[in-house]
């Protein structure tokens, strides 16, 4: 064969290459993964750079960007990290001051206000076949997993709930910790995920009004109700977080959670800033979050997978068994503006 | 320079709402805290635990600082220190430690009195108003210390030695002429902590609302918090500023006759130090218990729930045959440990040194210089404080945002200034109020100008509580997260951000563990200070 | 020329006048504010230093003028080149005695050879040489006065100004410091303005008194004439230990005049005759017991002799104060040369006192003497 043959042969290959590629679109997300992210790479190579908000704790953002500085080497990471409403409050006063000053945002509760705002640049993952749940405009790379937890020291099994309603009975006073309801925590969420799920108002009403007659404390931190009911002031926690119960488990602290509970989800994104300076680099880190090799690394930090199936510590599947369906929140206007949803559907039964 | 950022707030409160949207000009914000029927209920319970704090810290603060300075009692220059070190315990750390102690079921002190003087009733619950207000009450105490310790230290002894002769005890004599000469500066103390305890929120966040009691500044929170709402964050604010706006004017009108204030005579005198006699002991066991509740035993607490793999009594009481070391690898191997302690030791000690001579700059202007309108001033320095550090954040972005400065450690150091001048200026303006003005009028009929009168005679007099200003800005300083977050720059690690990242996310044995270093470093860096350098409180 | 002139000069603190149209002119010597606390004194002295700006009025240093309200003239104090000596010495409690003197010196930019030289000489000045090296504290309270004379002295001023200088002292050091200060300011030449509610204090030092009341300045002359004739009763009762009754003119002849006193049993005593002083008119008289002459026995000359009766004595070191019952009246006559201790030797337990002319200033009353001008 000729050098010119050859070349042809070449040019063929690499054409079908591209119609397998276009239709094949949904074959498989690994696919659909290597093929997207070498077109972002190319191009994130040419921005450079990638600023990062992120609510994570600092070592988990730092072992995110290493890991995926080392897979994608060339964009310079930097990153700010700060709580919710402070990456709320500096993303719009960014926003409305027309500042081109971040890329992409890691958080849970940020990134629907945000995008309320208009300040979300919409983006799909090429790799939505593969995850939990999916947004489409907001690639979802984690999941934040409320578990029904206690303190095996302080209750013994047969007197444990069954499920998240269960908790509302009287013989559960004076034991559980509640997380405030009012604010915008997990018990909220819980509430609101419910909500949708059962889609039974008298079941959902009868429920925080039994919440609300048990009369217990009620805690604006979730992690320090935590680390109470580890220590035995209260026996269950309303609710805990999975990966904070999985990690207090390899220590041997005496705490487990009720695999009964269906497990509740709220997505935790990676949104791209509507003024981002780097856009490709923020869906390459997306789509690399999203990838094996990036739910990995957030399974070294101990953070739950978002992806179906996977074979993490803190994962549904693990945690739940196979087939476990979570239930999320959906509920827009919660994740907009949970005030005005808390005002119209908690406060009415709480406040009395 | 700080009226700035406190009149764009002020100002975006009324033309912005949810999400900063541009909403013109409009007073929604402000009717709708008016409306609030929960806030009055709040209102009183924040007045409570921060009138409570305040009253227990400043007072006891003016207690040890009268002992210290006054009293011989023994180990002066270890009691010189004791009472400061409580200050370098994050206040957050010694709520985590005093829940462990006096939590209701779970609590040390419980469970140790039950179990071992077979007591049934929990005599201590860490989840009460007046739980809330030990914890944060010990808090204010360092701030009262401070600020009384020079006046004390650089009295003029005739002011006391009049009263004996005319027959009144050393104990009466302290309560009815010793403190109240130093009514500017205690009262200067006192706003500050009173201030400081209506907007802060992890006192009451973490023992308040589990027993039901639930702050205003709450409400501050949440308008930031679920309503991204900066304006109506402000208007709430308002209330707390209004507050502080009466209790400056109280301070003004109490200090207004400041001669009578005046404990630093240009009559020559010594210092004297009065013989308490067997008293002695007692005034040393009162410096030493303060010693031991603010830092010795909370501290202890979080050494022992740092060697521990979790807390509960059954392991606290048994730490020995749990000790590891897993929580110390951890925060040792934290990525921005060393980078985020060192850039903070730096910015807080510039931020210090700046904040206290500006301070002290403008209390001399206010009470010094018949500049017109000085004294609003007194009003202006100190309404940072009265904003919580989120709003606060959000009015220094907005004054830097269109500026070059935006995202660089000047804007940084900018916001660190201005929410610490108040602390600068009232330590200040309480300062020299207790400097007789015939000192300056001396200097300026002998040729001085202002700047001579300034830099000769008002600084070098003002030493001890520049000392004592420093002190508390930079540790105030070094761990400042709140208003500074929103003004770092991404990648700029400000703050040991290690140890207050695990107090955020609440893995007590790794914030416990990081505390714990963090402490020793201090503590150690403070001892020294003190006797390498000699920093003296007194002229 | 005069060192000092001041006109009009007014403050007022509210509704009290402090200063209220103070005018005078004052070129050497000692000159000394004397009156009660809060008669304006200090404010007065303030006022001329630059430290306090009054509401209306002009003050002078050495024909320059300092401060002339309605001109909007206002010197700095740092500029007027006086001394200032404080009630409370004010000395910088940081800096050593030699540093307090120096301080004013250093910042007028004289060498540094130059400002030690005029430290030694203002030190010596005072005989404090030998604590330059000490602190303020470390001194007792009239050395500490010392230190804050020679600061003043060392910037060679030709006006100083003393604000009660020796008030905080105790009072025997007051004695000899009084006297001190004095041959220190006439030997170093300069005019000096001395402000002291003590008047025995203000006749020792000073060359002119004057005597304030509420804003006002009531007398200016000399001490002797102010001793001697008081222009008003507030001088007279304010100056020295003295009697004060009402009378009534009852014959002018002259030089001298007849008033009758009712409360010391309507006796009549020879007098100056006061101006305006006219038959019937009613007046004050100030009789300066310091003068009066005691006697158990008749005097020769009955001539402004009055009778009493000793109630008690009291022995007062040298001195004795006699109390005596006249009238109606009890009048406190102490033992001097002229007027040796006594003791009563009649049977009634009679006294009798001799009053000079000298010793009786008559002043007219104002309101009664128009009453008297309108027939009954």
């Amino acid at each position: 064969m000729s050098g010119k043959t050859l070349a042809a042969v070449a040019a063929f290959c690499l054409f079908t290459l591209f119609i397998i590629a276009g239709t094949s679109h949904a074959a498989s997300p690994d696919e659909a993964y290597n093929k997207t992210s070498s077109a972002l790479y190319a191009k994130a190579k040419q921005e450079g750079e990638l600023i990062v908000y992120t609510v994570w704790d600092v070592e988990h953002i730092v072992a995110i960007l290493q890991g995926f500085s080392k897979k994608y080497p060339g964009i310079k990471t930097t990153y700010w990290q700060g709580r919710n409403p402070e990456i709320v409050t500096r993303t719009i006063t960014e926003f409305r001051a027309n500042r081109a000053s971040v890329d992409a945002i890691l958080s849970d509760n940020a990134p629907p206000v945000l995008r309320a705002a208009g300040a979300i640049m919409p983006y799909e993952t090429a790799q939505k076949e593969a995850l939990l749940i999916h947004d489409p405009t907001m690639p979802v790379v984690s999941l934040q997993v409320q578990a029904l937890t206690y303190n095996t020291k302080r209750i013994k099994a047969p007197e444990l709930p069954k499920s998240w309603e269960n908790v509302a009975t009287p013989k559960y006073k004076g034991m559980v910790a509640l997380d405030d309801p009012m604010r915008a925590g997990p018990l909220s969420t819980q509430l609101a995920a419910l909500k949708d799920f059962w889609k039974d108002e008298a079941k959902w009403s009868a429920f925080v009004k039994g919440l609300k007659a048990l009369n217990v404390p009620v805690h604006k931190s979730t992690s320090a109700m935590f680390r109470l009911v580890i220590a035995g002031e209260y026996a269950i926690a309303m609710p805990a977080l999975l990966h904070d119960v999985m990690n207090e488990k390899e220590k041997g602290t005496p705490v487990e959670y009720i695999k009964t509970a269906t497990p509740i989800v709220f997505p935790r994104y990676a949104a791209v800033y509507a003024k981002a300076p780097h856009p490709n680099a923020a869906k390459l880190l997306t789509e690399w979050l999203i990838s094996p090799d990036g739910q990995a690394t957030l399974d070294s930090v101990g953070r739950e997978a978002s992806r179906k199936g996977f074979p993490s510590k803190t994962s549904i599947e693990n945690a739940y068994g196979t087939g476990t369906q979570p239930v999320a929140v959906h509920d827009k206007l919660f994740m907009e503006d949970p005030q005005k949803w808390l005002d119209m559907h908690v406060k009415p039964i709480w406040a009395k | 320079m700080i009226l700035t950022p406190v009149v764009i707030v002020l100002l975006q409160s009324l033309t912005t709402t949810r999400l900063a949207t541009y909403v013109g000009f409009t007073g929604e914000n402000y009717l709708r805290v008016l409306t609030d029927p929960e806030i009055f209920s709040m209102m009183k319970n924040s007045l409570l635990y921060a009138f409570g704090s305040a009253v227990l810290g400043t007072g006891v603060g003016a207690m040890l600082a009268w002992i210290v300075a006054r009293t011989n009692t023994p180990g002066k220059a270890l009691v010189e220190l004791m009472p400061l070190y409580p200050l370098l315990m994050p206040p957050i750390m010694k709520n985590i430690a005093w829940i462990l102690l006096l939590a209701p079921r779970s609590g040390i002190l419980n469970n140790f009195l039950q179990q071992n003087l077979g007591m049934e009733e929990q005599v201590f619950n860490a989840f009460s108003l007046s739980a809330m207000i030990w914890v944060f009450g010990l808090a204010c105490v360092p701030l009262g210390y401070l600020f009384l310790l020079p006046v004390f230290l650089s009295f003029d002894p005739s002011l006391e030695e009049s009263a004996y002769i005319a027959g009144s005890r050393p104990m009466h004599t302290m309560m009815r002429i010793t403190f109240p000469l130093a009514t500017p500066a205690f009262l200067s103390a006192f706003i500050l902590n009173f201030l400081r305890g209506l907007r802060s929120f992890e006192t009451p966040v973490l023992q308040g609302s589990p027993a039901g009691i639930n702050v205003f500044v709450a409400k501050v929170y949440d308008s930031m918090s679920m309503e991204f709402n900066s304006g109506l964050a402000t208007a709430y604010s308002a209330i707390l500023i209004v507050l502080s706006i009466a209790v400056l004017m109280f301070y003004v009108r109490a200090t207004r006759f400041s001669e009578r204030y005046a404990t630093i005579t240009g009559k020559g005198y010594r210092v004297k130090v009065i013989d308490i006699g067997g008293w002695k002991y007692f005034t040393f066991f009162a410096v030493f218990s303060y010693f031991l509740l603010g830092i010795a035993v909370p501290f202890a607490v979080l050494i022992i729930v740092s060697l521990i793999p979790y807390y509960d009594y059954e392991t606290f009481m048994n730490f020995f045959a749990h000790m590891d070391l897993s929580n110390y690898r951890k925060v040792l191997h934290h990525p921005s440990f060393v980078s985020g302690l060192y850039n903070s030791l730096t910015l807080s000690l510039a931020t210090a040194a700046i904040t206290v001579m500006a301070g002290i700059v403008m209390a001399f202007t206010i009470y010094r210089t018949k500049v017109y309108g000085s004294k609003v001033f007194e009003f202006i320095g100190t309404m940072p404080l009265a904003f919580p550090p989120l709003v606060l954040s959000v009015g220094l972005v907005l004054v830097f945002i269109g500026t070059p400065l935006y995202n660089t450690l000047w804007a940084l150091g900018a916001g660190l200034f201005v929410a610490y001048f108040p602390y600068a200026l009232r330590n200040a303006s309480g300062a020299i109020v207790s400097i007789h003005k015939e000192l300056d009028e001396a200097a300026w009929v002998h040729g001085a100008r202002w700047r001579h009168v300034f830099f000769k005679v008002t600084l070098p007099l003002l030493k001890p509580s520049v000392a004592g200003a420093l002190f508390y800005i930079f540790i105030e300083a070094i761990r400042n997260i709140d208003v500074a977050v929103l003004l770092a720059a991404p990648g700029s690690e400000y703050g040991p951000v290690t140890l207050f990242d695990y107090f955020r996310v609440g893995q007590w044995g790794e914030a416990a563990a990081g505390g714990v270093i963090y402490l020793i470093i201090l503590i150690v860096a403070v001892s020294m200070a003190k006797f390498v350098f000699n920093v003296k409180f007194s002229l | 020329m005069a060192i000092l002139k001041v006109q009009g000069l007014s403050k007022a603190y509210r509704d009290v006048k402090a200063l209220d149209d103070v005018g005078f002119e004052f070129d050497k010597g000692i000159l000394s504010f004397l009156g009660p606390s809060g008669c304006g004194k200090t404010t007065l002295l303030r006022c001329i230093a630059g430290l306090e700006v009054p509401d209306t009025g002009k003050i002078y240093i050495d024909d320059r003028i300092q401060t002339s309200i309605l001109e909007g003239i206002l010197v700095p104090p740092y500029t007027r080149e006086i001394g200032f000596v404080f009630q409370n010495y004010a000395l910088w409690p940081h800096m050593t005695v030699y540093n307090n003197v120096a301080f004013g010196l250093k910042l007028r930019k004289t060498s540094h050879g130059e400002v030690a030289s005029k430290v030694e000489a203002a030190l010596e000045l005072v005989g404090l040489q030998k604590l330059q090296a000490r602190y303020p504290a470390e001194l007792s309270g009239g050395q500490q006065q010392r230190v804050a004379l020679a600061r003043s002295l060392a910037l060679e001023p030709r006006l100083i100004l003393l604000d009660e200088p020796l008030s905080n002292l105790d009072a025997k050091l007051r004695e000899e410091m009084r006297v001190e200060l004095k041959k220190l300011i006439k030997k170093v030449g300069i005019s000096a303005l001395y402000v002291t509610h003590d008047q025995e204090e203000a006749f020792v030092i000073s060359d002119t008194v004057a005597v304030m009341e509420r804003g006002r300045i009531l007398q200016y002359a000399t001490p002797d004439e102010i001793y001697n004739r008081p222009a008003n009763q507030f001088v007279a009762s304010f100056i020295g230990r003295s009697a004060l009754v009402d009378g009534k003119v009852v014959k002018v002849d002259g030089e001298h005049c007849l008033v009758l006193v009712p409360e010391f049993n309507h006796a009549t005593l020879a007098c100056h005759t006061p101006s305006g002083a006219a038959p019937a008119a009613t007046c004050n008289l100030v009789i300066r017991t310091g003068e009066i002459q005691l006697s158990s026995r008749r005097f020769d000359d009955p001539e402004n002799v009055l009778e009493g009766v000793m109630i008690s004595r009291e022995y007062r070191g040298g001195l004795t104060d006699h109390c005596i019952q006249v009238g109606t009246r009890q009048i406190v006559v102490t033992s001097h040369k002229r007027c040796p201790m006594i003791d009563i030797d009649n049977e009634q337990g009679k006294v009798f006192l001799h009053v000079d002319k000298s010793a009786i200033s008559v002043i007219i009353a104002e309101r009664a003497a128009s009453r008297a001008e309108v027939p009954a």
